[in-house]
């Protein structure tokens, strides 16, 4: 460095001193403004970003599915595709027909026996003086009967329902739209954007892309066939106790079944609320049949299933849901366990590299 | 401190510390300005998209009349048949609200007095106004329809932006061109500002030729339902096919969820009628499809279509009908630069560029040891 004075002659004892320059390319700054203006384009679409990944994330947990079909079957990939999806597609209408007009009907019975219910909740122990004292039956009683004028006086609330009935289905749209196309399409485009780069990184490249591909792909296929084994449970335990809505409450527990450690205990919690109403017995019993399954599945069927794909400490995976839920919602919760879980997998790689001394992949 | 240990003395550049202030500020400054200019960045998109579908026509018509007059008369030729398409859709779509105005209410009231008087129902529709509150709705139908919504400022706030757009579609058609080039000629770097440069205009010319294209097939998917909802005499046919048409710029499943409209409102009206319009569809499903791999994808751009649902689903979501066409174009622009892209790097051109680019250029050369006569250097 011929501008810098040169370092000063060290004391007695000292070692040498050298100088070590810091010093900013001008490009960084214009990668560094790229970034700013690829985030500011993606927080003003978070409702694109939101369907899009659980498109993503509905053909991640399908791919398996349809490989099997090309692999068993022989099909071309669109073929196979067609056929899962439109599997997929019959049994969500077939579910839909046979089961969303039972539970309409049962909608009107439940205005009338939650009140009656929430009475019977006044000889509980513990609770049901606070439940009594605070007049929580009266509450509920003229909540429902005040329903049609807070609609009617409310200007937007009529609105509001509409829209979000439009929003619903958009998104449903939406997410099966990406999910077929993400599918039939993905790995071409994820090539084809690959291919751009240098050959050197291509295989860098697909050796990361395979390990979060196997990574992501399991969690959502096992996550997904596991609520599926949810929901047919929770919608037995309904039947079998004459809960209210029972399939409704089924699709709802496998719903949330998806967002770990506290997935479970909001379809319990649902399934026991609406037990209550046909009698304290059947909730309490809905209530011990529900945690049986949830140790079943806990300790049989998730080891099994995802128990290989993903190995994060609870500690760890309960706090990056809190995070992830925190940070988007529903979305944020479903994804932060695997995103938690490539970073593992990413760092794991690294370490057993660094460890190994092994070169980069050429 | 240990035998053979050195001390590092750092040394930060205040050229670093100003860049890394530079980055704060103007960071901070796009963030701001993103902020209160999104709208108008969304019409200056929304111009250039405009510009590049429109700047083939021009030119041609540049031939014969100075390039300014062109762009004027391509302009003008292209709002007078959105002038055309909006007139015919509003007395449409009047007609057919005027129509459902006495249909709709007629048969809420018809449910009313069906039901029993303490039914929940009823005493929703009564106490809530239903029947009142929906005329009032279908009355806005129109305005809502063209303008988009039914507040007059608002409209008058949308007819002033497109204006703006039309005005800022001339200037990019005579001068987009020239703007373009001078913000490629800010590349100093040789290699690259050409690889740059193909690129660019490999993105200009496979999105214009694969919109084009694909409008024009929206078109006559809007035309053959249009045709089909008149010949099966289904209500408010030309607004079916606008809607039909706007739905198949979605790929996959848009054209089929374009033509259900008409299909349900046919076999409503006649189950037979629905079938002939289900065997519409079916025909006209497999000619855009061989109209697509044949004509759209040989010759403009193969685009991925992932890349272009995700495109056109948050063109809608932002900005509508317009907003799709602009997602068209965009993922077939990426689509054409992608391309490029790939074959400038399997020749090496662009990995070279991007190279060069990426690695810092080498340090200080250290200075030559002087070198001496051979004799000398024994003797030293």
């Amino acid at each position: 460095m011929t501008d810098l004075p040169p370092p000063p002659p060290p004391a007695a004892g000292e070692p040498p001193a050298r100088h070590l320059v810091i010093d900013i390319a001008p490009r960084s700054v214009v990668f560094g403004l790229l970034v700013v203006v690829v985030y500011r384009l993606l927080t003003e679409i978070p409702a694109v970003l939101i369907r899009t990944s659980l498109g993503v994330f509905l053909a991640l947990a399908l791919d398996p599915v349809v490989d099997a079909v090309m692999r068993r079957i022989g099909l071309r990939r669109a073929a196979a595709v067609t056929l899962v999806v439109g599997g997929f597609l019959a049994g969500a209408g077939a579910f839909g027909v046979l089961a969303v007009p039972r539970a309409v009907n049962q909608l009107s019975q439940v205005g009338a026996q939650v009140p009656g219910v929430i009475s019977d909740l006044d000889d509980l122990p513990i609770v049901g003086r606070a439940i009594d004292e605070n007049g929580i039956d009266e509450r509920v009683r003229d909540f429902l009967d005040n329903l049609p004028d807070t609609l009617a006086t409310r200007d937007k609330a009529l609105q509001g329902i509409v829209q979000s009935t439009g929003d619903g289905l958009v998104t449903v749209f939406w997410v099966l739209l990406v999910a077929i196309t993400a599918l039939l399409d993905g790995p071409r485009l994820a090539h084809s954007l690959r291919d751009v780069l240098p050959e050197r990184f291509h295989a860098e490249l697909n050796h990361f892309g395979d390990l979060g591909y196997r990574v992501v792909g399991r969690y959502a296929a096992g996550t997904g066939f596991i609520a599926i084994v949810n929901a047919a449970a929770v919608t037995t335990i309904g039947l079998a106790l004459g809960t209210p809505l029972a399939p409704l409450v089924g699709v709802w527990s496998g719903l949330w079944n998806i967002v770990p450690q506290i997935g479970g205990f909001m379809g319990g919690a649902t399934l026991v609320a609406l037990s209550l109403s046909k009698g304290l017995g059947t909730g309490l019993a809905a209530a011990a049949i529900f945690l049986v399954y949830q140790q079943f599945e806990n300790h049989v069927i998730q080891p099994v299933i995802t128990g290989r794909t993903i190995k994060i400490s609870p500690l760890a995976n309960i706090t990056a849901v809190l995070a992830g839920a925190a940070a988007g919602g529903f979305v944020g919760a479903l994804l932060a366990n695997p995103l938690l879980a490539i970073g593992k997998a990413f760092f794991s790689e690294y370490q057993q590299r660094t460890e190994q001394g092994l070169p980069r992949r050429r | 401190m240990q035998g053979n240990a050195e001390r590092v003395i750092i040394v930060v550049r205040p050229r670093a510390i100003l860049l890394v202030v530079a980055l704060v500020l103007v960071a901070l400054g796009f963030l701001v300005i993103a902020e209160a200019a999104s709208e108008v960045a969304q019409r200056v998109l929304v111009a250039g998209v405009l510009a590049c579908l429109l700047r083939p026509l021009t030119l041609r018509l540049a031939r014969r009349m100075p390039l300014g007059v062109a762009a004027v008369l391509t302009v003008g030729v292209v709002l007078a048949g959105f002038a055309l398409v909006t007139a015919v859709e509003i007395r449409d779509l009047v007609n057919e609200t005027n129509r459902l105005k006495v249909d709709v209410p007629a048969r809420i009231e018809e449910l009313r007095l069906d039901l029993e008087p303490d039914h929940p129902v009823r005493r929703w529709i009564e106490e809530s106004r239903v029947e009142p509150r929906v005329r009032e709705w279908l009355g806005q139908l129109p305005a809502r329809v063209v303008l988009g919504t039914d507040n007059p400022a608002e409209g008058a706030s949308r007819v002033t932006g497109a204006l703006l757009v039309t005005i800022l579609t001339m200037f990019t058609i005579t001068r987009g061109h020239q703007t373009v080039l001078g913000g490629l000629g800010l590349i100093g770097h040789q290699r690259l500002r050409g690889s740059v440069e193909r690129i660019v205009r490999a993105a200009y010319q496979g999105g214009t030729s694969y919109t084009l294209r694909t409008l024009v097939l929206a078109v006559a998917s809007g035309v053959v339902a249009g045709l089909a909802a008149q010949v099966l005499e289904v209500p408010a046919p030309s607004v079916l096919g606008l809607w039909a048409g706007m739905w198949s710029l979605i790929p996959v499943l848009g054209l089929v969820i374009g033509y259900l409209p008409v299909i349900g409102l046919a076999a409503a009206e006649q189950r037979s009628a629905g079938v002939t319009a289900l065997a519409v569809l079916v025909v006209w499903l497999g000619l855009a499809a061989l109209a697509r791999r044949r004509w759209i994808a040989r010759h403009g751009v193969d685009v991925s279509a992932l890349l272009l649902t995700l495109s056109v689903m948050g063109g809608l979501h932002v900005g509508r009908a317009t907003g799709a066409m602009v997602g068209v174009f965009l993922a077939s622009a990426f689509g054409g630069a992608l391309a490029e892209a790939r074959r400038l790097n399997l020749t090496g051109e662009l990995g070279r560029g991007l190279d060069e680019l990426f690695t810092l250029p080498p340090a200080e050369p250290a200075r030559p040891k002087p070198v001496l006569p051979p004799g000398q250097a024994r003797a030293t």
